[in-house]
């Protein structure tokens, strides 16, 4: 069984967006809906500061906090480690939006708190989410942690990774490259 | 008398229509109709349906109190309770069906049970007790000294207590929202449900009593106005606790959250329309009362007012700080929130159904009760 996650090497970003866009093509979304998102800090002080980049997007996490309070069990999760939204069972209560510790969750036209899938049923086929094949920089990288030759997994042998918001106990499948930048 | 009572409903009934016309716009615009957003996804609706479920608790509750302790001198308005209780439900239901984005899937909460969720709690206590209270309600007009009362009363309190517990529990337990997250909330929303019953069946009690030319007996008015003044009491000292706990919190958000309510965008309406409106004067007027019942009715309804602000601000105050997800960004804004006409419109609605419920309880049914007045000439 497959475990997919993401890497993130946010030192890499320069902001272009591309990811967002890229994402919205894929799923057809209107121009005030997205999937992902990048955060911007500053970092140091004057006159040597530095602005970074974080992309952000749900963490597909292996605790999520919306599976956890979703009344029907409308966001579950597959074997695989993505977790989706069966719209037809989805009440639109939003509550999955007040535990989401990433802000992630939108509701889209048809009162459904929408999401990153991680292309689900497109990646199955070996393709590779938008937002990481669409990527200049290649700042994303997506793959399956259980095969020791998938990209991600070797990258992740190489470079230390931290994750977003652990605190919460969600345990993400979003890593992120540590490296100055965290 | 006749005449006063139909005429004094076109009120209500204006306000119902208000309502229709929300619910059709809310239908029609879906979430852009709501002053929701992603970052502060549950409004003033929400804050309406707790106002409105907590209410119905609280009435039920102080029922159930006349029921099981017939010296407390509540055991007069039992009948009435429940009828009002279902009054206050019914609308509340409505209302969040309506804020729901897709309430028919609601189904698969048979279907498909969550019983991590606490919302899955809700509608299975609430479901419950909505279907306890017409039986309640059936029996009190067809057989009021059927034996079964005793222990569907007996089960009616738990269920209320732990419907109106868990309502609060569903933000206790939202964690990552640092101002509802504790065990403040449980109890904070079982305190303010018997405050807003005490004041929504003195409210009505009173209403009904002017339509039909009667006033609220001695012993009826002095219970509720001890239960009121209790209720009051408490719920200031729960909230003095709440607000010298936060704003000492080593937690920014919940911090800032408090400092926000107290100092901050919405000091206004927590000092004006919760503190000032809600408690103090309340207060200030069952303390001047002595007996008087127009005090003790404009004490009830400045409680209800500031009861549902109380609602609306604690649903705010926990949404609109930004959740550090991010390390290192520091956000110098915080979310905005403002109520729709939609919003309004609606809770307008729901207000006067209940209204008009209650009233057409009034004239079809028997409510009072067999040997305590609730009304003297």
């Amino acid at each position: 069984m497959a475990h997919y996650a993401m890497l993130i090497d946010a030192s890499r970003c320069t902001g272009c967006a591309a990811c967002r866009m890229a994402c919205q093509m894929q799923w057809q979304l209107p121009p005030d809906v997205y999937f992902n998102r990048l955060e911007f800090r500053e970092k140091g002080t004057y006159p040597a500061v530095k602005q970074q980049i974080v992309p952000v997007q749900c963490m597909h996490c292996d605790e999520p906090p919306c599976r956890t309070v979703c009344p029907t069990k409308a966001t579950y999760k597959r074997d695989d480690g993505i977790v989706l939204i069966d719209p037809d069972k989805c009440i639109g209560c939003k509550y999955c939006i007040v535990a989401c510790p990433y802000d992630v969750r939108q509701v889209n036209e048809r009162g459904i708190p929408e999401k990153c899938r991680f292309c689900a049923g497109f990646i199955e086929s070996g393709g590779q989410p938008p937002c990481a094949s669409t990527c200049m920089n290649d700042v994303r990288t997506f793959g399956d942690l259980d095969d020791p030759n998938s990209e991600i997994s070797k990258k992740m042998k190489e470079k230390p990774v931290y994750q977003l918001a652990v605190e919460k106990g969600t345990k993400p499948r979003v890593y992120y490259v540590k490296g100055g930048d965290e | 008398m006749k005449a006063i009572f139909e005429r004094w409903m076109i009120i209500p009934g204006f306000m119902v229509l208000i309502g229709l016309a929300g619910a059709v716009y809310k239908l029609i615009y879906g979430e852009h109709a709501l002053g929701t957003s992603a970052a502060v996804p549950w409004g003033s609706l929400i804050a309406g349906y707790v106002f409105f479920a907590a209410a119905a608790t609280g009435v039920g509750l102080i029922g159930s109190i006349g029921h099981f302790v017939p010296r407390s001198g509540l055991a007069a308005i039992e009948r009435r309770s429940l009828f009002l209780a279902v009054s206050l439900l019914v609308p509340g239901f409505t209302l969040i069906g309506i804020e729901l984005g897709n309430p028919f899937n609601m189904i698969y909460i048979l279907f498909s049970p969550n019983f991590t969720s606490g919302i899955f709690w809700m509608g299975f206590l609430y479901s419950i007790y909505l279907a306890l209270l017409f039986v309640e309600c059936y029996f009190s007009q067809v057989n009021p000294a059927h034996g079964s009362l005793k222990w569907i009363g007996g089960v009616a309190v738990l269920n209320k207590i732990t419907a109106v517990c868990n309502l609060g529990a569903i933000f206790a337990l939202a964690v990552t929202r640092p101002y509802w997250v504790g065990v403040y909330f449980p109890v904070y929303m079982l305190v303010t449900a018997v405050l807003s019953g005490a004041a929504a069946l003195f409210v009505v009690l009173w209403l009904m009593g002017k339509w039909r030319g009667n006033s609220v007996s001695n012993v009826v008015s002095e219970a509720l106005s001890k239960v009121l003044m209790v209720s009051l009491v408490i719920t200031a000292l729960l909230n003095g606790w709440k607000v010298f706990s936060g704003l000492n919190s080593v937690d920014l958000a919940l911090q800032k959250a408090t400092a926000l309510l107290v100092s901050g965008s919405l000091a206004w309406r927590y000092w004006g329309l919760e503190i000032g409106m809600g408690l103090l004067l309340p207060v200030v007027l069952v303390l001047l009362a002595r007996g008087d019942r127009r005090k003790l009715f404009a004490a009830a309804l400045l409680t209800l007012i500031g009861v549902f602000f109380m609602r609306v601000d604690f649903i705010q105050a926990g949404q609109v700080i930004p959740q550090v997800i991010v390390p290192g960004i520091q956000h110098i804004t915080i979310h905005s929130y403002i109520p729709s006409l939609t919003e309004w419109a609606l809770i307008f609605g729901a207000t006067g159904a209940s209204v008009l419920l209650y009233a057409i309880s009034e004239k079809l049914f028997k409510l009072d009760a067999e040997k305590a007045e609730t009304f003297t000439k």
